[in-house]
């Protein structure tokens, strides 16, 4: 008795298999009606699956995902880079990272202090900033001398 | 204020040129994904999260992608590794049988019911069986009957033998058969 | 794509007459510098508030991709700075504390050049005019470069470039009101051969804290951390958003740097409702209720309040500038950037139907 094919029959159907394995299966469908009912089965499940609607996609969800493949450039310790008025695209420009300023404006009197030194650090990035006055400003060291005219509430 | 998604980070000026190839391979082939994600998933929130999943580990691997190369393929495999390694985290060790799914997976009334084939609302009763299928035999059916894939191809997407592709297909197809048996058979009658 | 839009930009900018103006190249030529020079030297760093002026002393000793050391000696103070800059790493710590702090930076020294031609130039070329002239500093010749701003609410920038290596030798910042801000100028000034330097280190009994780096964030990874989108604050003309920084912690602070080409603009977020305005500022009666002014000279500050954010803005913009600002808080003109992203996006949606 003669097996019947079982996974060839999938691919027979598919135009998957060799020529030679091809007219096997071909010679044992004129003789089975089992697997003859079996290819046409196959087919109408094909056709039942074709006959699916194209989806459409959400139109805010490219967005998101250049927002989510973006977040994987910005957990990357590196530069980050500005965007030109005009193009559009993923490009994005330069600017440093990374400020190593730790703890938050706390009290009120640390808090101005906080701000500026953070801005200095920050503006450091720019590639014609001084690099003195960058460390200078983002040290406490100038806000101790400059203390006193602010807290007596001079103008400039 | 700033606005979202426009500034980001990156190291070099061949990083942002990395993105943006990115970026246009990602819309070239967006409506081919979304579809693969589509079905291969159980609903439209899966479908985008597993595409922004996907989107993302695939940027984290871009420098392996061969420029030249199929990138909708490429992605493909992105999407069906990123599901499976989701499966198999829900999943609770249980092994699934193709044979032993109930015929229940589909709600009783959609078998029932040809005439709702007949008004061209198949949709449902074929999207429903489609569900039903685990994941490894979806995505194959998806592969070779919905996007068009060789069996050579879809091995590649799937990362297993040809061999396999070939089982796992029929098996599926079998299934699907069961599932919707009313329909094969109008199907096959004529009647649809 | 985009090199070829910034460079026809940037062409285009260049082939504009100016009265008085030059190619940027002292410009380049300074950027460029940074990588490349090696030298030693003494710089004096003034800073003006009024008529209180802060003066230090700094020794520098550089080598790019070595080391960089400055020795901050400011006048009429005992305090102390040391800094070390080195491929990746500062620390800083006084010397006679014996206390300081180690972090982490990025390096980009081998990209300065780029990044300036491709991102800052332009945006400083739609915001500054330059003119170029000639002088001597140091006994030798340099290029003087001005900056001068279209919009007068930010201070000038005038730099003296070295034109046998394009070191800025002397920075000068001056106020719209033509007062001197802040100068930083070479006393001393010796080239130095490449190499020069070996790695110092900080003394073995100085006690380093190390401080970890802020995190950068999209907006809307701030957004989600945050609990909700940070509210909109239009900024002075010609300020771009280019990055933002997170404070981790039970109370996440959010930081948004803006640029014009040379100036940066830092916005600082928190949610509360309470303000929390800093020592010495003054209350001026702004629409959406008090805000809060700190001027000190050239950079100011402007603290307020608006729906559950507090906001804090430094920069080197004038107080009645970032008052504005304060007072357009969310009010939503139509952001140039946000309708650029829906032009992509409509762009890539025909590039798909097409395949």
């Amino acid at each position: 008795m003669q097996e019947h094919p079982s996974d060839q029959l999938t691919a027979y159907v598919d135009g998957e298999l060799t020529l030679e394995e091809a007219a096997e299966v071909a010679a044992h469908l004129a003789e089975c009606a089992h697997c003859r009912e079996v290819v046409s089965d196959l087919r109408a499940v094909q056709t039942l699956l074709r006959s699916l609607p194209e989806p459409s996609p959400d139109p805010s969800l490219l967005l998101r995902a250049r927002e989510r493949v973006e977040s994987v450039l910005a957990r990357k310790p590196r530069l980050s880079r500005w965007l030109i008025a005009g193009a559009v695209s993923f490009a994005v420009l330069t600017f440093v990272a990374l400020v190593p300023l730790s703890p938050p404006p706390g009290s009120h009197e640390a808090g101005a202090v906080w701000h500026f030194r953070h801005h200095a650090q920050l503006a450091s990035a720019h590639p014609l900033s001084d690099v003195t006055l960058a460390s200078y400003l983002s040290s406490p060291l100038p806000y101790d001398t400059l203390e006193e005219a602010v807290l007596s509430r001079e103008t400039p | 204020m700033g606005e979202s998604g426009t500034i980001a980070a990156s190291g070099s000026m061949q990083e942002a040129d990395q993105a943006d190839q990115f970026a246009t391979l990602i819309a070239e082939n967006w409506h081919r994904l979304y579809r693969f994600a589509y079905h291969l998933t159980r609903s439209r929130e899966e479908a985008e999260d597993l595409l922004q999943q996907a989107a993302e580990e695939a940027f984290k691997a871009f420098h392996r992608f061969r420029p030249g190369t199929r990138f909708d393929r490429w992605l493909m495999r992105i999407l069906y590794t990123t599901l499976i390694d989701q499966v198999r985290k829900e999943r609770r060790r249980k092994v699934f049988e193709l044979d032993s799914l109930p015929l229940s997976a589909l709600q009783a009334g959609d078998a029932s019911d040809p005439e709702a084939a007949v008004e061209g609302s198949l949709d449902g009763p074929v999207r429903r069986a489609l569900d039903a299928l685990p994941p490894e035999f979806r995505a194959v059916v998806v592969l070779v009957d919905i996007e068009g894939l060789s069996y050579v191809e879809a091995a590649d997407v799937l990362g297993c033998p040809v061999g396999t592709v070939r089982s796992r297909l029929h098996r599926g197809r079998l299934a699907l058969r069961e599932w919707l048996r009313p329909y094969v058979d109008a199907l096959k009658r004529g009647d649809l | 794509m985009i090199r070829v839009l910034i460079t026809g930009t940037l062409l285009a900018a260049l082939a504009l007459p100016h009265a008085g103006a030059a190619t940027p190249s002292p410009l380049v030529r300074a950027v460029q510098a940074q990588e490349k020079v090696a030298y030693a030297g003494e710089q004096i760093v003034l800073t003006w508030l009024g008529s209180t002026v802060d003066v230090a002393l700094v020794r520098i000793e550089r080598d790019p991709s070595r080391q960089t050391r400055l020795e901050y000696t400011p006048v009429g103070s005992s305090r102390r700075l040391n800094v070390l800059l080195q491929n990746g790493m500062e620390i800083r710590y006084d010397p006679v504390k014996q206390r300081g702090t180690r972090t982490t930076r990025p390096v980009f020294e081998d990209q300065l050049d780029e990044m300036f031609l491709t991102t800052h130039l332009p945006l400083l070329l739609a915001n500054y005019d330059i003119s170029v002239s000639s002088g001597r500093v140091l006994g030798r010749d340099v290029d003087v470069v001005t900056l001068s701003p279209h919009s007068r609410d930010r201070p000038t920038r005038r730099m003296a470039i070295d034109r046998e290596t394009g070191v800025i030798l002397r920075s000068e910042r001056i106020l719209p009101d033509g007062r001197l801000a802040q100068v930083t100028a070479f006393l001393s000034f010796a080239v130095m051969p490449k190499g020069w330097l070996d790695k110092a280190r900080p003394p073995a009994h100085v006690h380093l804290r190390e401080v970890p780096p802020l995190r950068q964030v999209t907006l809307s990874e701030a957004a989600r951390l945050l609990g909700r989108p940070p509210v909109r604050v239009i900024p002075p003309e010609g300020f771009t958003p280019i990055a933002y920084y997170l404070t981790p912690g039970r109370e996440p602070i959010l930081q948004a740097v803006y640029s014009d080409g040379l100036s940066v603009l830092l916005l600082t977020y928190r949610r509360g409702a309470v303000p929390r305005p800093p020592r010495g500022s003054h209350a001026v009666p702004g629409r959406n209720g008090p805000i809060w002014v700190l001027p000190m000279g050239l950079r100011n500050l402007v603290h307020w309040s608006y729906g559950g954010w507090l906001l804090t803005v430094v920069g080197e913009v004038s107080t009645d500038s970032l008052v504005r600002a304060a007072e357009r808080t969310g009010v939503s003109p139509s952001p140039r950037v946000w309708d650029q992203l829906l032009a992509w996006l409509r762009h890539l949606r025909t590039l798909v139907q097409r395949t």
